[in-house]
């Protein structure tokens, strides 16, 4: 069983989101899985080109960059953690040229099932707003929402604070593996997602012709007829 | 610009933006992010320090920093992908970060007219609402005057000129912008 972490803060592990992801992995290593990390800063993932989707045609990007292998990781793990900093009331650049690329997972559904958690830190505004953003994207990519954790950077000059946090952190990393090993389902959450996968499901079939990869990805993963 | 197609529906209804901006006597100047070279932001802070308040990244952004803070007004355009503006659209944003400091930033008084297309049927499905409220927001913050948005469905490229209705009101975005 395997967790990664994809990181969109241009200082990785070192600034305040990484400082919550490091407790958080702890707790899933402690609870025996396996980790991974995948700081942004220190690969090379372009933005989206918006070309006619070859992507959908041949099932991967014409880029030659570091996307592939961070999309292969996504794909043997159970559970992803998307951890970035609020960048003017958004995900940072670095993140967002990450989901952006995610486009043919998403229209294919390909992360279905999988867990995901989500760590959010910001100068001083309310990072729900990314929360709020990051759990759309999982939510639409059929991922199970674990939950998240999110500070603002005051909270890490408060000693009581920021043990807080480290808890509420690593609490999030416990739960996360107990989701995994249980196979947890979070009911509450069914409307969304599958209201995500039919969105994708009636776009596919529209463009069945034009996307024989999604199309044949859909047909042998996924029951068209529900 | 934030679209990475040349011709992409954001950028086609910017561009009836800057014909109203145009036609209200406003002189427009346009960039394709796409074909910039940007960088994200490293976060070292260096432009929000007292004695060195420019970007030390030296890219196509430089060209665009004075072009801002010269300007009475700008025009953004992206499509929506992942329910929020292109990653194009949000590497500028992050660099403007280096647009404030102990001042405030260099934003403030002017205007901004925004556009956003996307593929889905309305703004709540496609996410064009998560840009708009990001949008509504940062500018606040930044003491920037929003002057309208427009946005529209369009999937294959250029389609969204068919939407008469909503080219017109680009136009007049374009007027309100330029103060007419």
């Amino acid at each position: 069983m395997k967790v990664i972490a994809i990181i969109g803060s241009p200082k990785g592990m070192q600034g305040y989101t990484g400082a919550l992801v490091a407790p958080l992995l702890n707790a899933l290593q402690q609870e025996g899985i396996d980790t991974d990390m995948f700081s942004l800063s220190d690969l090379t993932v372009l933005p989206c080109k918006g070309c006619q989707n070859v992507c959908h045609v041949t099932g991967a990007c014409h880029q030659k960059d570091d996307f592939e292998k961070v999309k292969q990781a996504m794909l043997a793990a159970d559970g992803i953690i998307f951890a970035t900093p609020n960048y003017t009331l958004q995900v940072s650049a670095q993140m967002k040229a990450l989901i952006d690329r995610c486009n043919l997972l998403l229209h294919c559904q390909q992360l279905r099932g999988k867990y995901g958690a989500v760590v959010v830190t910001s100068g001083g505004s309310d990072p729900e707003v990314v929360v709020n953003y990051l759990n759309t994207v999982m939510t639409m990519q059929g991922l199970w929402r674990v939950g998240d954790v999110s500070a603002v950077r005051a909270q890490f000059g408060d000693d009581d604070e920021k043990a807080n946090l480290m808890k509420a952190a690593a609490d999030l990393g416990k739960r996360m593996a107990a989701a995994i090993k249980n196979k947890e389902t979070f009911p509450g959450q069914d409307e969304e997602r599958n209201q995500g996968f039919e969105i994708m499901k009636f776009m596919v079939m529209m463009l069945k012709d034009e996307w024989p990869f999604a199309w044949d990805y859909w047909n042998t993963h996924w029951d068209l007829t529900e | 610009m934030g679209s990475p197609r040349k011709n992409g529906n954001s950028t086609v209804l910017s561009k009836q933006i800057v014909e109203g901006a145009l036609a209200a006597g406003a002189r427009v100047e346009s960039f394709y992010l796409h074909k910039m070279k940007i960088s994200p932001c490293t976060a070292c802070d260096k432009c929000h320090k007292a004695d060195d308040r420019f970007c030390v990244i030296k890219d196509d952004m430089q060209k665009l920093y004075p072009k801002i803070i010269a300007a009475d007004g700008l025009i953004l355009a992206s499509p929506i992908y992942f329910f929020t503006v292109s990653a194009q659209l949000k590497l500028f944003m992050d660099r403007c970060y280096a647009l404030g400091g102990p001042g405030g930033y260099q934003f403030k008084g002017k205007k901004i007219a925004i556009a956003l297309t996307y593929g889905d049927v309305d703004p709540f499905r496609s996410g064009a609402v998560n840009a708009m409220r990001t949008f509504q927001d940062a500018f606040a913050y930044v003491e920037a005057d929003i002057a309208g948005y427009v946005y529209g469905t369009g999937l294959e490229q250029g389609e969204i000129a068919k939407n008469k209705a909503l080219m017109k009101d680009a136009f007049d975005l374009g007027k309100i912008l330029a103060g007419g």
